[in-house]
This record gives C-alpha cells, structure tokens and sequence, in this order.
C-alpha cells in the first residue's frame, strides 16, 4: 500500500549534483531514518519523495503508483518541517484541520479527526491558541497532529526533533515511537543525529555527498560499516582506524606488531571500535595513559601507542592514572581498503 | 552699474538682442546684461522679483500684462520715441499712458505649404474649399490650435464681435455665435485637439495643408512654408482679425539711468534694423519690411486686434475655450455653446462679494489660540524635568522641527488664512467662511456640474478606489510572478518593472499624453480603433487611470517583494502537501500574512493617489469639461487659470486637507488594530 520505491533517483541544481543515483525501497509501515551530514543531500531526497523537489531523473513511487510528476498535494503524503510551519494567522484547531477542510470534508468528519489527532498528542486544551502562543514543544506536537490528522499513507520528518532542547528531545523520540506503533504508517525521517537514527529506525540509509553509504538496521550498520565513512559517522567516539600492514599471521602498525583477532595479507586500514579494546595485564601491546574521560556510567581512556592514539571504552570503577603503562589486545577488527575506502572482509 | 535686461527670446530672436546690445554698448559705453528667463516662468517671475526690488531694469515681454503690471506698479510709463508704426504705440497705452518702447509685433497670419496651395484662399469660403479638398485620411486641409480663444479671435472679430464689451464677456452675442457655428463648419478638416507641437509635426510631416500660426511657428520649420494674410470672412465681408500681440522694452521701477537709453535705442532705426535682419522681427520701427513673412505679418497687423490688457480676459477666454472644445467636439450646437459659456463665465466672475466682520472670527481665533496655547504650556510645565534630561535630544530634532515649521506650518496657516479672504480683482476682502459655505453647499452650480465640490469629491474617491485597487492587483501579482522558479532573468524583470517609478512621473504622464493621442497616439494604434480619449468622462478617466496605475504598480510590488520575503517558504510548501492549489495557497496562506504588510502601503498610496496633480494636470486636464478633474486639480484651476480666485482655491485645500485628516484617523486605528 505505502511501500516507497525510488529508481536511481538523481537530482541537480545547475551543475551540482545533490543526489547521485540513489535506490531505496521502504516497506509498507516501516520506519525509515535518512541520516548524514549537513548538505549530504537528505533533505532533498526526502523532498523528492514529498514532491516538493522535482527529480532530475530516476522515479519515485508510493505504494502502486509511480508519483514522479504528481503533485504533492496528490501523493498522499504529511510532512513535519524542520520550522514546523505552522500557519501563523490561524488557531492551532485551524491548523490541524486545514488539510481536511480545503478537501471539503464534511464538518463532522473534520472535528473528529482534529480531535483525535488532539487527544493522541495531548494538545486538546491548545486548539483556541496561536501559534505565537505556544512553547517550541508544543508547536512541535501541533506539526505531528498536522500531519497525522489526515491519515497518509507516508510521513515524513524533516529533522523534527532538532529545534528541541536535549530533554524534551528525548521525550519526542519515545512519542515518536509510540506514534510509528499505533498508525502503522510509513515513516521517513530525516535527521543528522546517530543517536535518533540508532534509536528510531527499523533501518537507516546513510548518505555522503548525494550517495547511499549504506542502507542497513542500525545493529547491521554499527556491527559492519559498509565502508569507511560509515564507520567514522557510526559510533561514539569514532572507531580507531589505523594503517596496517598483513604478512601473513604477522600484522605490523607502523612498526609495531599487533594481534588482530584474523590476520590478512597486504595494506589495509584496519578498524577497531572503541569497545573492542580490551585493556588487560598481560595483553600483548602497551601504551601510555593520555586522557581520562569519565561519563559516569562509562569511561573513556585516550592511549598514546607510539606515535598513533587509541580510544578504548573501560570501566568507569577502574581507576587509571594519566601517564600509566598499560597492556591491551583488540576484541572484533575491522577492515578497509585503504584506497576505496570499502569494507574488506 | 549695468542695465539688466530680461527677456524670453530664443534661437535668431535672441543672437539678434544681443548684438543689438553689443552694439549700445560700444557706442555708449554702457554695461548691458541680456538675461533669458524661460518662457513659461517669466509672468511669474516679473511678479514676484520686481516688487522686491531684486528685478531688471529692463523687461521686453508682450504687452497683454499691461494692465495688470501697471497696476501692480511694476513697470513705469514713458514717452515713446518717433517713427513707429501708431498701431504699436496704441497696444501699448493703458489708461492714456504708454508702457513700453514697441519693439514687435506679432499676429496669427495663414501659412501653407506652397507645394500643394498654389493660391493662398482669399476669403473662408475659398479655404473651406481648398481644406476639403486636402483632407483625407491622415492628412487635414487646416492645423491650428482650434480649441484656444486666442486662435478663434481671427474669426470672432471677422464675424463683428468681441470676447469683452465694455469689460463683460460677450460670448453669447450674435456675432460670437456665428463665429462659433463657422469654427464647427471648419471641424471635418481639423484635426482633433492639436496642440502646438503636434501642429508643426503635421506640417513638417507634409499632413497639413494650411496652418494658422505666429512668425515663431515659421521659425521653427524645416520644410519650405509660406506666409498670407487671413482671409476674408465670406458671411460678412470682413477680414479675419487675429489677436495682436506687441513685444516692447518695459522699464522697472528704480532702474538704471541709462535703461531708457537703452529701450530708445532698441526701439529706434538702428535697434530696430538688426532686430529684423537677424532675429526676422515685424519690427515697431516705421522700416521697410521687404522679407515675405514680415510683410504678410504688417499686413495682417492693419486688421490685427491688440490682445486685451483687461486682467478679466483670462477668465473670458477660459469660458470661450470651453465652448470651442464643446462645439469641436460635436457635443453641443454652437448656440448652447455660446450661452453655456457666458453662463459658466458669469459664474467665475462673481460679483464684488461683501465683506464680513471679522469680529466674531477674530474672537474665535482668539479663543482657540490661548486655549492651544495654554495646553502647549500645561504640556511643556508637566514635563519641565523630562525635556531638561533630554535637552540635547530636542536640539537633535530642533532643524528638523524647524524646517518643517517653516516648508508646512507656514504655508499651511497662510493658505488657511487665504481660505477666509475672496479675491476680487486683485483685492482682498475679507468674508469669513463664505468660502467654505459657498463650495459645501455647491451655491454656484448643480450638484451633479462637474463644477461642484461633491461632483470633484466623488471623482475623487473614485479615481483613489480604482487606482488603489488597480495598484495593489498588478502590484502583487507582478511580486508573486517574480517569485516563480520559472522566470528567467529575474533580476532584469525586477530592474524593469521599477523602471516606471523611476522615471520622473511628469514626464511620464506626458508621454501617456501623447499615446493617447486620438490621430497618433500609439494606444489607439495599437488598439486599430479612433477613440478620442478626451472626449468622453471615462475614456478620459480610462487614460489617467492607465496612466497612474503606470505610475503606482511598481510601489506596491517593491513592498509585495519585501513582504513576501518575510513569509517563509516552509509555510506554502506545508500548504502544498496539505492540498493546497495555488489559488488556495493565495487565498488561505498567503494573502492572510501579506495583507497586515500591504495596509501601511494602501493607505500611503490612497493618499498620494487622492491628491494626484501632475497625472489629472498633464494627462486629461480635466478634459471634457473639467470632468475629470480632482479635487486638488480643482483648487488649481481656481486658483491659477479661472480668475485667480485664491480664497476660493484655499478652501478647496482646506478642505481637502479635512477630508484627508478624517482619512488618516481611520486608518490610524486600522492599522492599530492590525497589530499583533
């Protein structure tokens, strides 16, 4: 009914090419969170699939139909923006209901719907106020009954949580949640933010400049990073990448001889996430105690080895002391080509 | 010390008073200033400067101000020299004194181009023949500004009559009747409304076969044209008798010793000899003149009129000019015409009025102003502390409060004042507000004459509603077509489209002008029709509304661009998912946040528009018949081209002011309540 399908969709302003033959297939009443940085082409592929980009080439389609030259008023989509753009001049209750009133639904039926989205996100006592009048968290639950009042096929956030404080942030993204859960509804979310793309998503599309990094669960995408960039963008802090050198079951890092879980043959770049060091006595490296970062319910140590630094999550009872020695050993590794940047396996 | 001289010649007239003036000076080795002052500005400018002593010794100008000028005591008597020709020494005498040395004199004579008119007509019936015979699409047998009571004295006087017997118009006499009825005979070869330029186009196009002009007409020719004297007029046996106009040396008060010599020398032989070798003057001087032009100008000067010295003749002539114009139009019979025209002229000349005592005002004016002054001063006592604090900041806004006291205060309570006063003649008598009474009950005409102040008020607010509505429709559209994503050259577009505003708007009204033209104009070229856009109350109001909507779209789409700018995008693309159409977008998005922007700018643009002089002034002009007119174009002509009734006028402005101050205390709460 509501599966998203785009075909090598491209997208050019002039001669910038913002999105680079992108393929993507949504399931019906998944939860799909585009994530990369800014100006990685997110939005625009978002606003492609609400119509409001026209693609360059390639199509879009929701559920049976090919959209690519519908109207975004026919595609049967919502959309939470950014700003909220919420309609200034007219009362939240005007707000939600305007969708359905240009339609020309019976009265009834409006009030309803209105009242349901209401009572869902527990703005009914804010349906007489302005926009002008609310808190940004309350605009944000107006935006939300906006779209959901009208029941598409496909919702789509545009970076929907990121004008809200830490706190509240949170909050909306259980709300958000429970939302997915009760409508059923095809979500795509956009958002430069791990943390939500890690939380909210059934899968996640990551892109870099106008390409599809990886598409992935969010377990899949942590675990084996397709290639590079994913792996750097994945995880916090960043995963410890190194040059490296295999020689048969002999892996040298810049002069040192390192024990990787399974050696191979030739250069590489070699990948180690930090919860995959472990620091142990009588582990086979050593290296000096640089930083100390406490989070309370982890730590994270900064080693100086030679010249190159690591990261390893420990535990925060463990006390270490700047300048100490220790002796630690990788978990799981990961590899890259060094000249593509892909994953080696 | 030098003799400073003012004058308003151009071209050959001009080259030949200097060398004249060079050659006084050599000879008597007296400084001469030649001074041109232009032509439009120089009554004005006489007016004003020599009563305060910063005027020319010398003037050389026509002699129709006589009258008016000695009164004023601009100009002094003198004693002409001997040897001019007696005619111009007569224009020039004004209650048995003579004003000026006569230097030349000019007069309306027939010229034709001598390709096509073998033989110039020797009376009209011959020239309404030879007319027909050379009138046919794009082409008029006869050019000449037909609608202007200057032009029509030729036939007038040729038919016995007059425009003033004994001091009173005479424009519903039997003689002014005829003359009316043969202007409308002449109508067919004529073409519609020509003003002088269009005229001389004709001509140097080869279009017109015959014109009736002046020697300054031939001046500025560039195809070969011949000079005649007017024909005789067949009805009577008389010959046409055009207006006459002598130019002579005027002396101001206080002038230099040698400025008689000077105006002596400029008149006598001498003088006189350059003058017509070089400047091809009719010279005054009793002189041969042997040049074609000239001698068909004193020819004609032996049945010439002199142009009337008496200051009511302006008003005459304003009421004749409306009868010609209504009689060329076809909109009345001449006899109407000619009673219309006596009636409207009785209704400019008003009887000296009687004076009111102003006692009662006096005490009124009073009252109100130790009452203004004792609240200024509770005002200034009860924030004594507030305004020393701020002392410097008041100095700050001391200029400005200063210039605006002088350029509006002033002016504005002076012409309030004014408004109190009704002119008669030059005099001032004080009637109070008879002024007011007078124009508010519409005492003077029908409410539905477009004479009347509700009839001007109801244009008025008609012209302000459709301009507004006109401006703001053409304004938005234009902002949001720039807006679209499609448009290419976006920049260029915006830069165009301001260009109207950007253009002073006198002299885009004149260029409407003349598209509106009903034989050349480009609108009804463009519309292959033969509209005549003066001739009709909403052709011609059709044309000002273009003309001002021209003038007044780009205003309103600058602050539609800004406006918009303002409304985020976000906000129609939510619209758009929502469902929204364009025209929906518009209407429920759109216009509700563009509205609260536009208000401040309708409400300045109504006001611009209701007072809007230059468009009615140079577009319509009134036209027909001071339809058209507004209320400010009214209170102009009252003031400067029907009797300088400057009272009256003031009261037009008074009350217009009223009318606007109401305007803006409404909207001052719209506009209120519009804020957030």
């Amino acid at each position: 009914m509501a599966r998203i399908r785009l075909d090598a969709v491209q997208k050019r302003f002039g001669a910038t090419r913002v999105l680079d033959r992108v393929d993507l297939d949504v399931a019906d009443g998944e939860y799909i969170v585009l994530l990369g940085r800014s100006g990685c082409g997110k939005s625009t592929l978002l606003r492609c699939i609400a119509g409001l980009e026209e693609v360059s080439e390639g199509r879009v389609h929701i559920g049976d139909r090919d959209v690519t030259d519908v109207s975004p008023r026919d595609r049967d989509v919502a959309m939470v923006f950014q700003s909220y753009a919420l309609y200034p001049h007219m009362t939240v209750a005007r707000n939600l209901a305007f969708a359905l009133e240009i339609r020309s639904r019976p009265r009834a039926e409006i009030d309803a719907a209105v009242k349901d989205a209401a009572d869902l996100l527990d703005i009914a006592h804010l349906l007489d106020r302005l926009p002008a009048q609310l808190s940004g968290g309350q605009r944000q639950r107006v935006a939300m009954g906006r779209a959901i009042v009208r029941r598409p096929a496909v919702f789509l956030f545009d970076e929907p949580l990121s004008n809200l404080d830490a706190s509240l942030r949170h909050h909306m993204r259980l709300e958000l949640k429970r939302l997915h859960k009760r409508l059923r509804g095809t979500f795509v979310h956009v958002t430069h933010d791990q943390v939500e793309a890690m939380t909210l998503g059934d899968r996640m599309v990551l892109l870099d400049g106008g390409v599809v990094q990886q598409v992935g669960s969010p377990r899949d995408v942590y675990e084996t990073p397709a290639n590079l960039f994913v792996a750097k963008f994945i995880g916090s802090p960043q995963m410890n990448l190194w040059e490296a050198q295999g020689h048969g079951a002999h892996t040298r890092v810049q002069g040192v001889d390192v024990d990787v879980p399974v050696p191979a043959d030739g250069k590489y770049t070699l990948g180690v996430r930090p919860n995959d060091v472990r620091i142990e006595a009588g582990a086979p490296m050593t290296a000096k105690v640089e930083i100390i970062e406490a989070l309370g319910d982890e730590a994270f140590v900064h080693l100086l080895w030679g010249e190159q630094r690591v990261v390893a999550r420990v535990d925060p009872r463990t006390a270490y002391d700047v300048g100490e020695d220790v002796r630690f050993t990788f978990g799981r590794a990961h590899r890259f080509d060094t000249t593509t940047g892909s994953r080696l396996p | 010390m030098s003799v400073v001289v003012w004058h308003a010649y151009h071209g050959a007239e001009e080259r030949a008073l200097q060398d004249a003036a060079d050659q006084f000076e050599k000879q008597s080795g007296v400084d001469v200033q030649i001074v041109a002052v232009p032509w439009g500005g120089f009554d004005s400018k006489v007016e004003t400067a020599v009563p305060r002593g910063n005027g020319p010794d010398v003037l050389i100008t026509g002699h129709a101000n006589i009258g008016k000028w000695s009164k004023l005591g601009v100009i002094e008597a003198l004693t002409p020299i001997e040897g001019l020709r007696p005619f111009t020494v007569e224009a020039l005498t004004y209650n048995g004194k003579v004003w000026g040395e006569p230097l030349a004199f000019k007069s309306p004579v027939l010229l034709y181009d001598p390709a096509v008119i073998k033989v110039p007509p020797r009376t009209t019936d011959e020239m309404l023949a030879l007319a027909a015979d050379h009138t046919g699409p794009g082409k008029y047998g006869l050019a000449y500004e037909a609608s202007t009571a200057y032009y029509h004295g030729a036939w007038l006087h040729g038919f016995g009559g007059s425009v003033l017997v004994d001091g009173l118009a005479a424009l519903d006499s039997a003689p002014s009747t005829e003359a009316l009825r043969f202007v409308a005979s002449l109508a067919p070869y004529l073409p519609t409304r020509p003003t002088a330029d269009r005229v001389g186009q004709l001509y140097d196009d080869g279009n017109a076969a015959m014109v009736i002009s002046g020697p300054w007409f031939v001046a500025d020719r560039t195809r070969p044209i011949a000079a005649a004297t007017l024909p005789i007029v067949s009805a009577t046996g008389q010959p046409a008798r055009p207006y006459l106009t002598v130019e002579a040396a005027m002396l101001c008060p206080g002038h230099d010793g040698q400025a008689l010599a000077f105006a002596e020398y400029l008149a006598g032989p001498e003088g006189a000899a350059i003058r017509r070798d070089e400047g091809f003057q009719a010279v005054a001087a009793d002189v041969p003149l042997t040049n074609p032009l000239l001698a068909t100008l004193a020819a004609q000067a032996e049945s010439a009129v002199p142009l009337p010295v008496d200051p009511d003749v302006q008003t005459a002539f304003e009421a004749e000019n409306r009868a010609l114009r209504r009689v060329l139009r076809g909109a009345v019979s001449p006899e109407n015409a000619a009673q219309e025209a006596q009636a409207y002229w009785k209704s400019l000349v008003k009887p000296r009025p009687e004076p009111a005592s102003p006692l009662p005002y006096a005490i009124v004016a009073t009252f109100l102003g130790l009452l203004g002054a004792g609240a200024a001063g509770r005002a200034i006592g009860s924030r004594t502390a507030q305004i020393r604090t701020n002392a410097t900041d008041y100095l700050w806004v001391l200029p400005a409060t200063i210039a605006v006291f002088v350029l509006v205060a002033v002016p504005f309570l002076v012409g309030a004042g004014v408004s109190l006063f009704a002119t008669w003649q030059g005099d001032y008598v004080f009637v109070g507000l008879d002024n007011f009474v007078n124009i508010l009950t519409s005492r003077d005409w029908p409410l539905t004459s477009p004479m009347s102040f509700f009839y001007a008020l109801g244009v008025t607010v008609a012209w302000t509603m459709a301009n507004v509505a006109l401006h703001v429709t053409l304004g938005v559209t234009l902002a949001l077509a720039l807006r679209e994503p499609w448009i290419r050259l976006r920049p260029a577009f915006r830069a165009l489209l301001v260009l109207p505003w950007a253009v002073p708007s006198y002299i885009t009204a004149l260029i409407w002008r003349t598209m509106f033209d009903a034989q050349y104009g480009a609108v009804n070229q463009l519309l292959g029709a033969q509209i005549d856009w003066f001739g009709s109350f909403f052709a011609a109001f059709a044309a000002n509304l273009t003309t001002n909507t021209w003038l007044g779209f780009p205003f309103m789409m600058v602050v539609t661009l800004g406006a918009l700018q303002a409304i985020p995008r976000d906000l129609e693309e939510a619209a758009m998912i929502d469902g929204a159409g364009y025209f929906t977008r518009f209407r429920h998005v759109v216009w509700p946040l563009l509205a609260p922007a536009l208000l401040p700018a309708v409400v300045m643009g109504s006001v611009w528009t209701f007072n809007m002089f230059i468009v009615v002034r140079l577009v319509s002009d009134g036209e027909p018949d001071g339809a058209t007119e507004l209320l400010v174009s009214q209170a102009y002509k009252w003031a400067f081209t029907r009797g300088n009734l400057y009272g009256y006028a003031s009261a037009y402005a008074v009350i217009i002011f009223f009318v606007l101050l109401a305007y803006s205390r409404v909207t001052a709460r719209l506009l209120a309540r519009n804020k957030p």
